[in-house]
């Protein structure tokens, strides 16, 4: 296939995407495209306009097995992430302490505490509808990013500053084995909830002819 | 030559595809020129596959997956019981309308024509 008529295809496939398409249904909406466009040689664009606009008409057809707002995080997506940010600092906190302190334990303090509920805190701010709006209309991605990153680094230092009184003691080989278990747990869920773009003839099923 | 306006097209084209569809099962391509052949100019892609993509989900049609040796996979449609019953009162009700809508024009024509002359 040309590249043109690739890159449409392409262009398609992820305009498909962003109005909430599965991967099954973009592989086979491309599939016909492509077949349409081999077989006629017309020019993409003539043939079936901008992706974009294409995209949403077959969207409208589809309109009430789509979600409403595509990629919006749910709850459980943003609990999913804390709980694989709290793996990580379990894992941060435990690999120094066993390495470099000869398997010391890990001192717990107020600024841990305090620097977790930041980070769970402020990296809750994409499921407030209207911050949602807010970075729609303004569409600048600095914003969201410098802000993300302004509260990791207020969580960090209040672990770092805030040390006393110690709360609580781990051994640093327990917090390595349950930080390691609760981000592999995160991955399992992520890759269960894959959905690749798939060519309908992948599908046994679909095909009936050779 | 053009001789249709396109808005008069989007709502008689499902009636039309599923007309085609009669003869037996074609793809999407061939049921575009199997329309121009007929006199209704070209259909485009971007107009003829979301229709098809109703009918699909309406169950007015179903499809089939052809796998060739070499190129894209080919997507077959075919009329269904309900789409030969959709078919049929869609056509009776399109009929009864464009008899009335062609009387009126044939008396606002013949009209025009007699004060003309």
């Amino acid at each position: 296939m040309p590249r043109p008529e690739r890159d449409y295809v392409t262009e398609l496939g992820i305009q498909l995407r962003l109005v909430g398409m599965d991967g099954p249904r973009i592989g086979s909406i491309q599939e016909e495209v492509r077949d349409h466009l081999d077989t006629s040689g017309q020019d993409p664009r003539e043939a079936f306009g901008d992706p974009a606009d294409y995209a949403a008409e077959l969207a409208e057809v589809h309109r009430d097995q789509l979600p409403a707002r595509p990629f919006a995080p749910s709850a459980g997506d943003y609990l999913a992430n804390a709980i694989q940010i709290v793996g990580f600092m379990l894992v941060l906190l435990g690999v120094p302490a066993a390495v470099l302190d000869g398997g010391a334990p890990v001192d717990l303090g107020p600024g841990h505490l305090a620097g977790a509920a930041v980070l769970l805190g402020g990296l809750a701010w994409p499921l407030w509808p209207a911050y949602r709006g807010w970075v729609a209309r303004r569409c600048n991605v600095a914003v969201p990013f410098g802000a993300m990153l302004g509260v990791i680094a207020v969580s960090v230092a209040l672990m770092t500053l805030w040390t006393e009184p110690v709360l609580a003691a781990v051994s640093p080989w327990i917090a390595i084995v349950s930080g390691l278990l609760i981000v592999a747990a995160f991955w399992v869920r992520t890759w269960r909830r894959r959905d690749p773009v798939r060519r309908p003839t992948d599908d046994p099923g679909e095909v009936r002819e050779g | 030559m053009e001789v249709r306006d396109p808005q008069w097209l989007r709502g008689v084209l499902p009636l039309l595809v599923l007309t085609v569809l009669t003869r037996g099962e074609c793809y999407g391509y061939d049921l575009s020129r199997q329309l121009e052949t007929a006199g209704l100019g070209t259909i485009k892609g971007g107009t003829l596959y979301p229709v098809l993509a109703r009918l699909e989900r309406e169950g007015s049609v179903a499809i089939r997956w052809s796998e060739p040796t070499s190129g894209p996979a080919r997507k077959y449609y075919r009329l269904t019981p309900a789409g030969k019953e959709q078919l049929a009162a869609g056509a009776t009700a399109w009929l009864a309308f464009a008899e009335r809508a062609t009387q009126l024009l044939r008396t606002a024509s013949e009209e025009h024509h007699d004060a003309t002359t």
